[in-house]
């Protein structure tokens, strides 16, 4: 089922590097935590 | 009949044909054949269709041919515009000429090759399955559908995550200050 506000569509490209993707997921792990 | 929609032209760098599945037709949107987004549009769209369908395409079909020193070349093959030929065998009043975006995205094609194409499609797969793998291992983050991606896939936060991201400004760690690229 879908969760508005709460889902969202991750799209990836050949142009991400592998620090782009780690860089994404730190900022949003980050932003996870700094809700809690 | 049967027909094939595309959601993500580069996928066709590895995935089967459609034609080899069956399909009679098959379409798509072809934005990420090297057609920037340019503040809303215009966009390219594809359609191919089996042999014994293509006098029912809307415009116009260029085929391949060779000149009279034998070197490859293109030529008008078939118009079925209504200005073209009688108006009751028309298939098509098509009239606006969309050939610029068409254009760059033959040449993103011609550039970079059945090869590149492959290349392309297979970074995207790998690449996507990376963050997915990522994001998996990542505290409070859900991935709600466990189907087979491409490089497209959904992600849930228990909040919603553009307000977090936008929260994240006031925090003094620089990671969240980057959330909001991204979200």
């Amino acid at each position: 089922m879908r969760t508005p506000g709460r889902d969202f569509l991750v799209a990836v490209t050949e142009l991400h590097t592998r620090e782009h993707l780690d860089q994404f997921v730190a900022a949003l792990s980050a932003a996870i935590a700094g809700e809690r | 009949m049967k027909i094939a929609v595309i959601a993500e032209a580069t996928s066709l760098g590895i995935i089967t044909p459609p034609g080899a599945h069956g399909f009679d037709i098959a379409c798509g949107e072809g934005q990420a054949w090297g057609v920037a987004t340019q503040y809303g549009g215009p966009y390219v769209g594809f359609m191919v269709v089996k042999d014994a369908l293509k006098r029912h395409m809307p415009g116009r079909l260029v085929g391949e041919t060779v000149d009279v020193d034998g070197k490859r070349a293109y030529v008008l093959t078939l118009a079925t515009r209504e200005q073209h030929i009688r108006r009751g065998k028309a298939t098509s009043n098509i009239c606006t000429n969309e050939a610029l975006i068409a254009l760059a995205a033959n040449m993103y094609l011609s550039l970079l090759g059945k090869e590149g194409l492959r290349e392309v499609g297979l970074q995207c797969l790998h690449k996507a399955a990376y963050l997915r793998a990522r994001l998996s291992e990542t505290s409070g983050v859900e991935l709600p559908f466990n189907g087979p991606v491409y490089n497209e896939f959904v992600v849930r936060t228990p909040r919603p995550a553009r307000r977090a991201a936008c929260r994240s400004g006031k925090r003094e760690d620089p990671r969240r200050h980057r959330a909001g690229r991204f979200l």
